[in-house]
């Protein structure tokens, strides 16, 4: 207990210490994050508002679905918290530099592994913080929940996070104990095509035939939630947490609270069980990954993946040296590669969610609905994307950036070749996923062109958003990618690039759904207002994209090293 | 071949290098000693370019560090005190990315990686990667890749830490052979022995001063002693 004491009070005289530092940052600086974080606060409040409350005016089944939202919301939550724990705990208990120092102390293993533990909770669901305030108080907005439903929120919020760390460490611990280092790499590939095989079995033998029933959007959402019902089963803590919600807003306190004890006993236990298996496996385990594996790899001029990045020959030099050090970098990297396919596995589960939508929806409000529904989400996934995996990419040079300082080649040129390399796949792919959603939903000729220019200027400006934020930030201490983008970059990034989708979203939307849906504008106007729309998404990744890359390799060329 | 002209560096409150002017020729072997925090290591990275000095100047080659750095860095390598590298490389690769980098021609630098893995007893460790190396190891790995492009000047921090004997023996001889043909090598250490060993000239730097500068015989003259280098240094940079 002393241990574990002396560790958290080292660590919240850090905090005193880091907090001390922004006292000395400029006043403009730190009026700017606060006036941002509060904006993007208001501006996500504003569309989970306007999207429950449309749910909520549905007739008949408003509320029901306005609730499902909350077990979807919950049941997903949970799953991507469980899969995002899973990367950071590994990380985190094994991998990080201050692990070996402290496991060099006289310190019960357990003190350091719960230090680790609480570390590794924060920085998988520091995310939901952004996101899950403003749901949950829209939601609770529409239910007209009492006050002490907003001031037992935070309670709710911390009980939450922790289950799903401690489930994904009771996985790892074991892992990093009895599995060698580069096998385990194929276990978790292994793990998640079976996963991915049996959420396609589920779609294709549940889910896909209830789609075919019936063409009105209605039913098929009726029968869409009914199929879901996987995710309210009575032994699954997400549905534990919505309900407990649920009730406490509608009033019913006692169920509210028997839910909210059912969480909290479960995460009693697996807390039990983590102190038990900490003390068996945790110092076992990470001695074992110690024991790399030192097994040769090919010669840089021999075998099949070399001759494959021979590809990038076309590149100058120094340009080519740097990409082809970064894919293997990526791929030789297990917290690196093992989020790229949690993001691949979310692509493939959205990619069939939207196989189940009927195409032959003709109401042309459902159509903008679904069609603008889809942009959005593509936006997103791709602001995840970038955010977790393109802002980190000048902190992951860390306390190597040396030799490319000391490089004939300037920072500008880092910056490009990580801008256009990456913008480059980026692009590729977000056209792949907007082409291939818009012929699920059969989306009109006119809209799909748009929606595909308008996913490309996306993909230009949140990739520059990323790499340009990332220069600007740099973490050069810091080779845990999960810690990089918790930093103050990495929020940043995340609130300007959700700032900066549903900006995008709101300048198309408002042309298409006054002309097409609400018919208050003639055909003229509305041509004029696609304009100014497009005007002003140009504008609008001008400032987001071009402005931080200017910024970044401006900041980088005066750092030292 | 380095130019230092009134070099200054200044952190908040703490002068690391003070007006410091020092004039180092091709093909001079030099040697900064000076005790923890005299501002070595922030000398060495003014030169490399790595930290830009709050007032005077640096040139390299003639040519004006603040002005050109691109073209001064192109002349010169610099090695750390502590190797930091891409741990997910191997040694091969570092050594190639880092030829690639610097546009060297390619049947040299492979060539020359090979020379340089052969001569450090690392061949068979090539195409392991670089998180599996010792410290050592990961040394030897830098100063191979600082060797390559060829440098008319190599700045070296703490050369010998983490090394085994024989490598010492090897990193002395190539440095040496080096300085022979013409380079110019300006280090740090903390290791008086090697210092005498190896040096041309030595400098000596406290609180970012430099406090005495000349051959071996020069400084022990200087300080009119006559006990060994360890002694003059100790008395040199006693606080008071």
């Amino acid at each position: 207990m002393n241990d574990a004491r002396a560790l958290f009070f080292a660590r919240i005289r850090i905090l005193k210490n880091s907090a001390a530092g922004i006292k000395n940052e400029p006043v403009l600086k730190t009026t700017f994050i606060a006036v941002l974080t509060a904006s993007f606060w208001i501006v996500s409040f504003f569309l989970f508002y306007r999207g429950l409350a449309f749910f909520h005016a549905i007739p008949a089944v408003g509320p029901v679905l306005v609730d499902e939202t909350m077990y979807i919301f919950f049941a997903v939550l949970f799953i991507m918290l469980v899969l995002s724990s899973l990367v950071v705990c590994h990380a985190t208990f094994f991998n990080a530099q201050e692990v070996e120092f402290l496991l060099s102390k006289p310190l019960d293993h357990r003190a350091v592994f719960f230090y680790r533990f609480i570390q590794s909770s924060i920085y998988s669901s520091w995310a939901f913080l952004f996101l899950g305030i403003p749901f949950l108080v829209a939601y609770a907005i529409i239910r007209n929940a009492s006050c002490w439903f907003y001031l037992a929120l935070p309670g709710w919020f911390i009980l939450f996070v922790i289950l799903p760390t401690a489930t994904a460490s009771l996985l790892v611990l074991p892992a990093a104990r009895f599995l060698d280092y580069r096998r385990a790499r194929h276990v978790f590939i292994g793990t998640a095509v079976v996963l991915a095989l049996a959420a396609f079995w589920y779609y294709r033998s549940v889910i896909a035939p209830a789609a075919q029933e019936g063409g009105d959007i209605t039913a098929f959402m009726e029968s869409f939630l009914y199929h879901l019902r996987i995710l309210k089963h009575p032994l699954y803590p997400g549905y534990w947490m919505a309900s407990s919600l649920i009730e406490a807003t509608g009033g019913r306190a006692l169920a509210s609270v028997r839910y909210f004890f059912v969480y909290a006993a479960t995460t009693a236990l697996a807390l039990q069980l983590n102190h038990i298996a900490a003390g068996r496996l945790y110092y076992r385990g990470w001695l074992a990954s110690r024991n790399r594996s030192s097994r040769p790899l090919p010669p840089p001029d021999a075998g099949a993946v070399n001759s494959l990045l021979s590809i990038f020959s076309v590149l100058p030099r120094p340009t080519a040296a740097l990409v082809i050090k970064d894919i293997k970098t990526f791929a030789r990297d297990f917290g690196q590669w093992s989020q790229f396919l949690i993001y691949l596995a979310i692509l493939g589960v959205y990619i069939l969610n939207l196989g189940s939508v009927p195409g032959s929806v003709n109401n042309p409000y459902w159509k903008m609905i679904v069609t603008f529904l889809n942009f959005s989400a593509t936006s997103l996934v791709l602001a995840g994307f970038t955010v977790r995996f393109l802002f980190p990419q000048i902190s992951l040079e860390g306390n190597k950036i040396w030799i490319l300082g000391l490089a004939p080649l300037s920072f500008r040129g880092l910056v490009l070749q990580k801008f256009f390399i990456n913008g480059i796949m980026i692009l590729l792919v977000s056209e792949l996923l907007m082409t291939a959603t818009n012929i699920m939903l059969e989306t009109s000729p006119g809209l799909f062109f748009v929606s595909c220019a308008m996913t490309a200027l996306t993909a230009v400006g949140l990739t520059g958003l990323s790499v340009g934020l990332g220069a600007l930030y740099p973490n050069f201490r810091e080779e845990n990618m999960s810690r990089i983008v918790s930093s103050f970059g990495g929020t940043l990034n995340f609130i300007t690039a959700l700032i900066y989708v549903a900006v995008i979203v709101l300048l198309l939307a408002v042309p298409y759904f006054s002309y097409h849906v609400h018919h208050t504008v003639t055909a003229g106007t509305f041509r004029t207002m696609l304009l100014a729309a497009w005007a002003g998404s140009l504008a609008a990744t001008a400032a987001a994209g071009l402005f931080p890359l200017v910024l970044g390799y401006r900041k980088l060329q005066r750092s030292e090293f | 071949m380095i130019e230092l002209q009134k070099l200054t560096k200044i952190f908040g409150d703490n002068t690391a290098v003070g007006s410091l002017s020092l004039t180092v020729a091709a093909g001079e072997f030099f040697t900064v000693l000076g005790p923890n925090g005299a501002g070595k290591t922030t000398t060495l990275k003014l030169v490399a370019g790595l930290l830009r000095p709050t007032a005077g100047s640096v040139s390299v080659g003639g040519i004006d560090m603040a002005e050109k750095p691109g073209r001064a860095k192109a002349l010169m390598s610099y090695i750390p005190d502590i190797p930091y590298v891409y741990e997910k490389l191997t040694g091969r690769e570092f050594l190639h990315f880092t030829g690639e980098l610097y546009r060297l021609d390619r049947s040299v630098y492979r060539a020359q990686s090979e020379e340089l893995l052969e001569r450090f007893l690392m061949r068979d460790d090539g195409d392991k990667l670089l998180e599996t190396y010792s410290h050592g190891m990961r040394q030897k790995i830098v100063i191979s890749s600082a060797l390559l492009s060829d440098p008319r000047l190599i700045i070296i921090d703490e050369p010998m830490v983490g090394l085994d004997p024989r490598s010492i023996r090897i990193v002395k001889d190539l440095l040496r052979e080096r300085a022979l043909s013409g380079t110019t090598v300006l280090m740090s250490t903390h290791t008086l022995a090697l210092a005498e060993e190896i040096s041309d000239r030595l400098g000596i730097i406290h609180r970012g001063k430099l406090i005495a500068l000349g051959g071996v015989d020069d400084i022990k003259q200087a300080a009119r002693r006559s006990e060994g280098l360890e002694d003059v240094f100790l008395r040199m940079t006693a606080e008071k």
